[in-house]
This record gives structure tokens, C-alpha cells and sequence, in this order.
């Protein structure tokens, strides 16, 4: 039996203490919301089998009996000694990291507009507002025509994030068709680079989204977009698959924002020695074998803090974690 | 348009500009545009007369400046080599010849060139090497690199140096904008190639929307105010080629008519968009028969309509094509009314 | 990877400009040049990035390259910092150099872009000389502006900006001698004047003789369009 902390009380760092507790160690979840579940706590449905978030997250609370949760508690640096380490106050045989991620602050895509046209969001705003069931422009109408931006703050050199955030293209395909299953008149466009739905059963949902429910794929990178005199948004897009440059109205513009590091990830960094890569994510020991363990001895990853995964990803990455760190303090 | 978000925006793109009140901010060297000097010149004239007037500053040139060449390296007739020792010989000269440590350029399309050939020195030593030597070997002169901006290598825009000092000369306008509806366009040089030199950014600048604010003006957003005004380079110096610069102004014009039809201010500050923004509504009247009559007024000419200088002597607006006598009707700016236009534009008779 | 795509590496714009390609599409969905004439700079990187030597010498030889209004807004958004509008600098450069530019019409104006801002620069040390936006090349510039030309000297003067001065700073002076002297040694070292002489080759190689490329000249100060001039020995261009 040890102490085991884990710093991150989302999906991943939540699946790691349900394991770890069962296998009978003391565990201390340290989690900076005033609630466990992360992200996916705060999500409408999920894909690919659109079921409630909610549900997820309940489930791997349900695992936690015993578990030492504490909400409202943020970790800024873990100080270590001899083999231990102390987390606030507390000693523990081994940290997981679970941190997560930030939504990438779209007012950094200046051209898109978001914080400065009324009719910008982010896919978080969307589906706050499909959760509540009022999809909406500013001034109360229901738009007729959405568009759903990919790659927002992913595969950008200009934003200083060249890589994938792996689950906004599936994302999208999934926040058109409940656009379009719960109001049917709006029309739903996704302008996207590749559509990078690998996962099992995403393709299938990229397949229905355009059989059943009629979204729109354009392929092009949004450009820029213009609001215009009714406060709708002019996007310029090229579609390059017919080589044409074209400009298309919107009333809603969805930025599919990407995944970066956690804000808290900087300090614990520099706390422990922890190395990042030129991602800015946490560099695990190896991409393979070895990829919830960090350069620092008894210092674990799990989840979206070593990079972007879908929730399954994560909760599975929390349980291999839970593994190797149960078989590093035995 | 949320005012905090582009509030947001402004603040992350600053630069640092001497003013005409800050220690050595009053000596300043500068060089000329061989684009206003062929198509307006009047812009250069009033621009030296507010920065020597009215906020009392010295400005220096040397006969011996050249053009920086960049319209023939846009224009494929000289290389980025030959750029580079342009550059570094206008620059040499304005420090070791005049004495001076303050440099503007009048032309935008100058600020861009020199801007990436400072960046290109700094990222890339043997292209520094090669300038130096190079201009050693030619002109027999030293290497000298502005730092004009904050005290790191740069050059800033003639523009940058009026909205640097845009306070004190709003506080000194006779007239304002108050009641009237303006939007800005930027020169691409200025705002696209760098933007981080641009004032305000390259997406929302606040160069121009800062000068028309700071007069009273009200800022008014178009989907089509980043499109380029179709200048072009080889473009517009060729009539052959010249349908692309008629046909960007006429899809600008377009879009600002049908977003806010009261918009008919435009306030640049590039010498190419000045001229062809508003000649080529000439070329649309005759061929589409649409008449916008939106005036541009680039910065030079507005910060002299607003301190009360003559709109045809001191700002030439006696050549342009839109009349101008509307917009100063607006703004309550007198001018002789006792003559018809055609006298109060031709100082030597008729003919 | 053949001749031409190695000449073409070796141009600094565009080692600066072209940074691997991926079709994204947001270049070609904002350039002016895409709405107005069928120019794709996405296209281009693809061809240029195809390494492909016949694909480069026909792109070259043809009217796409020349379209390209250089104003940049593709640069500040390219997601792989790429730069089209310096990659088509560099092809441009390409052409002139083999001679390719005189194959397309649009490319043949580069003798007047050489007879104009090249050769300005070596005789007075500008691109432009106020006589150059004469009304006849510029009628959309208005009546006014006609005036102004009759009576250039006096209305300059009128307005503050005198010209022609000399030993003196101001307004389209006239630069001193040894300043001259030194412009014109900075463009023969770094190669500008070489670049403007294979212009005139390549004209020359293409019309059959440097008479023909002064007819050339002559057909567009006339006519203000080298489409009147009619290439010996062909029906059609």
C-alpha cells in the first residue's frame, strides 16, 4: 500500500485513481475546479455513439469510494525528497500528472473575428448552447446557416501550434448532425484541411453525418471572415478540391478550437524538471512502451497532459498509468 | 464589434515610436517615395509641413538619398541583393551624412522593403556580411542599422510618426470628424508582410482607426477592408493590366456602399491605395456607370484638413477625382465658394 | 530534381517563401489575382513543390506567374509560414533568367517594367519620374491631373514641393552626380544590371533582333498595349 497523488481530477487522472484504488493504495485526488470530471464534466454528448457525458463521468465516480478528493485545490509545485514527494501539505510515493488541457484562446486567430464579431464562438460555446437546447445568434434568431471551422489553433505555425488536435475534426462531424438533427432547417458547412476521423466507429459517423443528416464539407481553411451589415459573418474559403476561391455567409461562425497544455503545467515543470516537448506538452520516457512515465523517477502522466486524446484515450492512458505506477511502488 | 476585443487586439500589437516630445524625438531624417513624387506629391508637402509646423520637428534629407528600388524588386527589374545595398547606403548616409538616428520612410512600400531587409540581416549574418562589404566595395561607406523603434533594429513609416503624435495634433485641429463615418485602409506593405510592425496588428490596425477616432470620427468595419486596393505593381503601370486595379476598388467600393451607404470617407496610408482608390472610381463610372464618391484622404492630408490648412494649396486636393468640396461641406472646412471648382483647382487659368 | 528546380532553390526568396504546401487553400482564398484572373497561388506552390522540371518551365512560360499583384495578404496567413507571393519573386526571377518570361504576353511586359522602373533608376535614381503618370497612360486620373501636367513645375511649386532642384534635398530633385555614380555601381555589383540585360536578350531572342524589341517598345508608347505589336512570323500572339 503507498500514497499515491494525482494532480488532475479530470477523466484520465479520475480512471487511474479508480484502478489504483482498487488495487488498495491510499490515493489523493488534488483537483482545481470545485468539481471532479475536467472537460468532459461540463460536455453535452460525446461521439461517436452520441451518449451523455454526464454518464461517463459518473460511472468513473463511481469507482472512488475511499479515494481522498480534494476540489478547489490547485498545484503549483511538488517538492521532492529522498524517494518521496509532498503535494500541499502532503507525502506521496509517486505523482500522476493528469493536468489536461486548455482550450486554445481563439482571440489569438485575429482574422476569424472571435471576441470581436457578435456571431463568433467556439465549439465549447456550441455545445453549451446544444446542452441547453438554444442554438442562437446574438440577437435571439435561430441561425440559418452554420459554419464549423477545423483546425482552430492546431497545425498553425503562425499561433506556434504545428501539431493535431486529433478530435476536432470528429468533433465537428458530430456537432452537425445534432445541429442539424435538432433544426433541421440550418444548414451546417465544415471547412476542414483532412478530415482525421480515426477512431473506431468515426469514420462510420463522417459517413452518416453526410448521409443521413446533409452537412456540408468544403475544403478549405477558413481564411478570414467579415461581419457584415446583419452582423452575419462573410467567410473567405478556397474550395481546393474544385480549385475555386469562393465567399460564403454564415450566420453562426463555430471555431473548433484545439487542445493546449494546461496553464499549471508551466509551474509543475519547472517544480519537478519536467521536460517538455516542442509542443509544449509533457515528454513522456518513450511515444511507445513507456508513455505514461516522465524523466523524473515516480512522477507518472496520464491524459491529455503528454497531448491531445479522445475521452477514451485519456481514460484508458489514466488506467496504463494506474499499472505502472502500481508496479513501480510494489 | 465588441470594443473590448478589439481593444485586445491593439494592445498586443504595439510599437514604440518617438515623439515630437520625447528626448531626440524632434530630429528625424527621412526619404521620399518615388510614388508620391510622380502621383502625388502634395502628400510629402503637407505631410514635412504639420511634423515641421505644427509639432515642431527637424526633419532632414540628403540630395544624395535614392529611391529604395523596391517597386522595380516588385517589378522584377532588380534584384534583393541590390535592395539590400540600396538600403544600407540610405541609411548610411542618413546617420554618417545628416546625423541622424530618427528615420521615416514616406512610402509604404518602402517601410515593407526596408523592414525585411533588417529582418534579413538580423536572422541571417552572411547576407549582413555581403551588404557591408558590398557597400564598402561600391560607395566606400559604413554600415549603419536603424533602431528606431523601442531601440531595435527598424524603421517605422511616416504614418507611424503622425499617429505618434496624433494627440497633440487633434488637440490643435480647428476641425474634427464629429458626425462623420470613416473607415481605414492600410497599405498591404505596411500591414500584411510584417504584422507585428504594424500598429494595432495586421487584422484590425489601429494606425488609421486611432487617427480617426482621435479627430472624433466613427470607425466603420466592411467585409472587404483588408482586400487590397489592386495597385499591383506591374498591374497598375501597365493600362493593359489595369482591369485588376479597377476591379479590386470596384468589389471595396461594392461592399462599403452596401454595409453603410453613409460611409464616404476612406483614409489611407499607402501612396499607391491614396491614388488609385480614388482615380479608379473614375474608370467604374465610365465603365460599370456606378458613381461612389467616397473621398480618400490619406493621414497626411487629413492631419492638414484638420489643423486648417488649405484643402488645394497645402493638401493638393485640387487633382483628385472624387471632388472634395462635399466632405469638407461636412466637416465645416471653408474654402472660397465665391469661385466654381474649376477656378478653385486651377491656380494658373483655365487652360 | 532537375535544372530548373535547382536554379530555382538557389533564389534567397524562395528558400524564405516555400516551406512545404498542404492544399490548405487559405493563400488562394483571399488573393486579389485568384478573383480576377484563373491564378491559383496554392497552384503554383503545388507545381514548384512537384520538383517536376517540364511542370515549372510551362508555369514560367506561361501568363500565370505574371497575374501575382504583390501584395502579400497570403503571407501573414499561411499556417505553414510559407510565402506564395515571394515564391512567384523567385520564379519570376527564373524566367527572366532563362529567357522563358518572352513566351506568354503578360511576360513580355517586363521589357516595359525594365524601360521604366529599371532604367529610371539608372538614370535618375527613382522608379518613377513625375512625367511617368502621364494622362494618356492614366486617363482615369482625371482632367484635373491633366492640368497639373501642363503645368507641372508651377503647381508643384504652388503646392510647396518644387522639382527638379539640384544639390539640394526636395521633391524629384535631381541626384548628384557622384550619387548616381554610386547607385549604378551598387546595381552592376549585386547583379541588377544583369538582370535587366537578360530582359532585353530574352525580348530580343524572342522578336528576332533588338530592332524588333524597339518596335515593341515603340507599338506600347504608342498604343499603350503590346498586344498591337505582332511577334514575326507568328499568326496568333
Amino acid at each position: 500500500m503507498a500514497n499515491v497523488t494525482i494532480i488532475g481530477g479530470g477523466v484520465a487522472g479520475m480512471a487511474a485513481a479508480g484502478v489504483l484504488n482498487k488495487r488498495g493504495h491510499d490515493v489523493t485526488i488534488m483537483e482545481k475546479e470545485m468539481q471532479l470530471g475536467g472537460h468532459v464534466g461540463k460536455w453535452y454528448k460525446v461521439f461517436p455513439d452520441i451518449v451523455d457525458a454526464s454518464e461517463i463521468v459518473d460511472e468513473l465516480k463511481a469507482d472512488l469510494n475511499g479515494v481522498e478528493v480534494k476540489t478547489g485545490t490547485a498545484v503549483e509545485s511538488v517538492t521532492k525528497s529522498g524517494g518521496k514527494f509532498r503535494v500541499k501539505g502532503k507525502d506521496a510515493d509517486a505523482v500522476l500528472i493528469s493536468t489536461g488541457f486548455e482550450p486554445f484562446d481563439a482571440t489569438l486567430k485575429e482574422e476569424y473575428g472571435y471576441g470581436i464579431y457578435d456571431n463568433v464562438i467556439n465549439s465549447l460555446e456550441l455545445d453549451e448552447m446544444l446542452k441547453k437546447g438554444e442554438l442562437k445568434t446574438k440577437d435571439g434568431k435561430t441561425p440559418k446557416s452554420v459554419g464549423l471551422v477545423h483546425c482552430v489553433g492546431s497545425r498553425d505555425e503562425k499561433v506556434d501550434n504545428n501539431y493535431c488536435s486529433r478530435v476536432c475534426c470528429t468533433n465537428a462531424i458530430k456537432s452537425g448532425i445534432e445541429i442539424r438533427e435538432h433544426y433541421p432547417g440550418t444548414n451546417v458547412f465544415c471547412f476542414y484541411m483532412d478530415v482525421r476521423a480515426y477512431g473506431r466507429g468515426y469514420e462510420e459517423l463522417y459517413r452518416k453525418s453526410q448521409e443521413e443528416f446533409g452537412v456540408s464539407f468544403i475544403r478549405s481553411r477558413l481564411s478570414e471572415s467579415n461581419e457584415q451589415a446583419d452582423k452575419s459573418l462573410l467567410l473567405r474559403v478556397e474550395d481546393s478540391l474544385a480549385g475555386k476561391p469562393m465567399k460564403i455567409s454564415v450566420d453562426l461562425l463555430v471555431l473548433m478550437v484545439g487542445m493546449c497544455p494546461s496553464v499549471h503545467a508551466g509551474s509543475l515543470k519547472d517544480s519537478l524538471g519536467l521536460e517538455t516537448g516542442d509542443d509544449k506538452f509533457f515528454t513522456t520516457k518513450n511515444k511507445h512502451s513507456k508513455n505514461n512515465e516522465s524523466n523524473v523517477k515516480g512522477v507518472f502522466y496520464a491524459g491529455t497532459a503528454t497531448g491531445p486524446k479522445s475521452i477514451v484515450e485519456a481514460i484508458t492512458d489514466g488506467r496504463a498509468a494506474a499499472a505502472e505506477i502500481h508496479s513501480y511502488i510494489g | 464589434m465588441k470594443g473590448e476585443g478589439k481593444a485586445r487586439v491593439w494592445e498586443r500589437h504595439q510599437k514604440a515610436v518617438p515623439t515630437a516630445d520625447d528626448p531626440g524625438g524632434k530630429e528625424w531624417g527621412f526619404v521620399r517615395s518615388c510614388f508620391l513624387q510622380a502621383a502625388s506629391p502634395y502628400t510629402e508637402g503637407i505631410g514635412c509641413k504639420v511634423m515641421e509646423n505644427d509639432l515642431g520637428m527637424d526633419l532632414h534629407e540628403a540630395a544624395g538619398h535614392t529611391s529604395c528600388g523596391a517597386i522595380a524588386f516588385h517589378g522584377d527589374t532588380t534584384t534583393l541583393q541590390a535592395n539590400m545595398v540600396v538600403a544600407a547606403r540610405n541609411f548610411s548616409i542618413a546617420h554618417y551624412d545628416l546625423g541622424i538616428d530618427n528615420f521615416f520612410a514616406y512610402c509604404v512600400t518602402s517601410f515593407g522593403n526596408y523592414t525585411e531587409i533588417i529582418e534579413l540581416w538580423e536572422h541571417e549574418p552572411e547576407l549582413r556580411e555581403y551588404t557591408e562589404r558590398t557597400l564598402e566595395e561600391t560607395t566606400g561607406r559604413k554600415f549603419w542599422m536603424p533602431k528606431v523603434s523601442g531601440g531595435r533594429p527598424s524603421v517605422v513609416h511616416a504614418s507611424d510618426v503622425i499617429y505618434a503624435n496624433i494627440k497633440k495634433i487633434a488637440k490643435k485641429a480647428k476641425y474634427s470628424l464629429d458626425g462623420i463615418k470613416a473607415t481605414d485602409h492600410l497599405g498591404c506593405h505596411y500591414a500584411k508582410i510584417f504584422p507585428d510592425e504594424s500598429i494595432g496588428g495586421g487584422e484590425f490596425p489601429q494606425l488609421l482607426a486611432g487617427m480617426i477616432e482621435a479627430y472624433g470620427g466613427e470607425i466603420v468595419d466592411y467585409p472587404e477592408r483588408r482586400h487590397c486596393c489592386g495597385m499591383g505593381f506591374r498591374q497598375c503601370a501597365f493600362p493593359e493590366n489595369r482591369g485588376y486595379t479597377a476591379a479590386c476598388v470596384y468589389k471595396k467600393m461594392k461592399s462599403l456602399k452596401k454595409t453603410d451607404p453613409d460611409c464616404k470617407l476612406i483614409i489611407t496610408n499607402c501612396p499607391g491605395c491614396g491614388v488609385f482608390l480614388d482615380a479608379e472610381q473614375g474608370t467604374i463610372a465610365q465603365v460599370m456607370g456606378e458613381k461612389f464618391d467616397v473621398h480618400i484622404v490619406d493621414y497626411a492630408q487629413l492631419a492638414g484638413l484638420m489643423l486648417g490648412y488649405d484643402p488645394f494649396k497645402d493638401c493638393g486636393f485640387n487633382v483628385k477625382v472624387v471632388p472634395i468640396e462635399p466632405l469638407l461641406d461636412k466637416i465645416g472646412i471653408e474654402y472660397d465658394k465665391s469661385k466654381t471648382p474649376e477656378e478653385r483647382r486651377r491656380p494658373f487659368g483655365p487652360e | 530534381m532537375g535544372e530548373l528546380y535547382a536554379e530555382l532553390s538557389k533564389e534567397i526568396e524562395f528558400s524564405h517563401g516555400m516551406h512545404a504546401c498542404m492544399d490548405c487553400g487559405t493563400c488562394t482564398a483571399l488573393c486579389a489575382a485568384s478573383e480576377f484572373y484563373d491564378y491559383s497561388p496554392r497552384e503554383v506552390m503545388d507545381i514548384v513543390q512537384s520538383q517536376d522540371d517540364d511542370k515549372i518551365r510551362e508555369l514560367i512560360s506561361s501568363n500565370k506567374i505574371w497575374y501575382c499583384g504583390q501584395c502579400l495578404s497570403c503571407k501573414p496567413r499561411c499556417p505553414r509560414g510559407n510565402n506564395p507571393g515571394a515564391v512567384i519573386l523567385a520564379l519570376r526571377r527564373l524566367s527572366i533568367k532563362t529567357g522563358y518570361f518572352a513566351e506568354s504576353e503578360k511576360g513580355r511586359q517586363q521589357l516595359l517594367a525594365k524601360r521604366k522602373f529599371g532604367d529610371n533608376m539608372l538614370n535618375r535614381g527613382y522608379t518613377l519620374l513625375p512625367t511617368d503618370p502621364a494622362p494618356v497612360r492614366f486617363p482615369e486620373l482625371g482632367e484635373d491631373w491633366e492640368y497639373y501636367h501642363k503645368h507641372m513645375k508651377e503647381m508643384r511649386q504652388w503646392w510647396g514641393v518644387p522639382m527638379d532642384l539640384e544639390n539640394s534635398p526636395g521633391s524629384a530633385r535631381i541626384i548628384p552626380k557622384k550619387d548616381m555614380q554610386e547607385l549604378r555601381a551598387i546595381y552592376k555589383a549585386t547583379g541588377a544590371v544583369d538582370l535587366m540585360d537578360k530582359i532585353e536578350e530574352g525580348m530580343a531572342k524572342k522578336l528576332g533582333g533588338k530592332e524588333e524589341v524597339d518596335e515593341f517598345w515603340k507599338v506600347w508608347q504608342d498604343t499603350s498595349d503590346t498586344k498591337n505589336y505582332k511577334i514575326k512570323g507568328c499568326e496568333k500572339k
